[in-house]
């Protein structure tokens, strides 16, 4: 298996549909395996991204057709391995995000707000912005260094 | 190019419906998992059992999905009972507070057992 190293990029591009999400999810847990993550950080960048793409299709594209491409770039960068997913649609507000409340939520029979949950679950740090020309960039970052001990590690996890 | 990520399996054994899925459930697949499983989940004291040992991924909208047709099964005087969930799905199951929501059994037979112990225990 290849390594990622500090300073490799990698860039691509998605047709805005959700046939491609597992070549997303294909990629990114490659590249973050070859980041050497440990398996349970694989599997939650995994979720992560998959989340990120699927609220872009749910949510920033929404009765957009046909649905513009969403380019996603995965660098490492001072110990830190980052996932970018821009998209070109309508912004996220994230000032009025309420995080939900389980069980809860699941009982009112409430199911918004979910993904955005479990990717800050997953991810160390989440940043979004704008762009120019009308993009938007959701960046999901894992620290590297803090993967490497067992502190804070869930149970084994195999892999695909 | 990627085509659908799902497949799945239906069979009868005895009353109950073993659901076995294997892939992933996302948002390219959620329609056909609702689609085959829900109406199993519709009929009167449901049995339903999932078979989820080659199950590779579920996103949240799969988990919030699983909720839903497990509260029908439950409606119904039913249950919808998962087998062979894999460490990572049962992870995100844990992390979005479906653990007490959801039945998970670790084998087959424990699925099994559990409509029969209910059958014996309403007889």
């Amino acid at each position: 298996m290849t390594t990622m190293k500090e300073r490799d990029s990698v860039r691509f591009r998605i047709p805005g549909e959700s046939r491609f999400l597992f070549l997303v999810r294909t990629v990114v847990t490659s590249l973050a395996r070859a980041a050497h993550l440990p398996g349970d950080e694989v599997d939650k960048v995994e979720i992560a991204v998959d989340e990120a793409c699927t609220n872009v299709l749910d949510h920033a594209y929404r009765n957009v057709s046909p649905k513009p491409a969403i380019d996603l770039e995965i660098h490492i960068s001072e110990g830190q391995f980052i996932v970018d997913v821009i998209d070109y649609g309508k912004p996220f507000d994230f000032k009025a995000y309420v995080p939900p409340r389980f069980p809860d939520h699941w009982m009112e029979g409430q199911t918004r707000g979910v993904g955005l949950y479990l990717i800050r679950q997953c991810m160390d740090e989440t940043i979004y912005d704008q762009l120019p020309g009308n993009a938007n960039r959701f960046r999901l970052i894992k620290n590297i260094a803090t993967c490497a001990g067992p502190v804070g590690a869930v149970e084994p996890v195999e892999t695909r | 190019m990627p085509g659908p990520s799902l497949s799945l399996d239906v069979k009868k054994v005895g009353a109950a419906s073993i659901v076995f899925l294997s892939g992933d459930i996302d948002a390219s697949s959620i329609r056909d998992f609702q689609s085959t499983v829900e109406p199993l989940c519709e009929c009167e004291g449901p049995q339903v059992i999932l078979d989820c040992t080659a199950l590779s991924y579920v996103n949240s909208t799969g988990l919030g999905a699983l909720f839903t047709l497990s509260r029908m099964c439950r409606t119904n005087r039913g249950k919808l009972v998962m087998y062979g969930v894999r460490p990572k799905i049962r992870n995100v199951i844990t992390v979005l507070g479906l653990e007490t929501l959801l039945v998970l059994c670790e084998t087959r037979e424990d699925a099994v057992a559990i409509f029969k112990n209910e059958a014996g225990t309403t007889s």
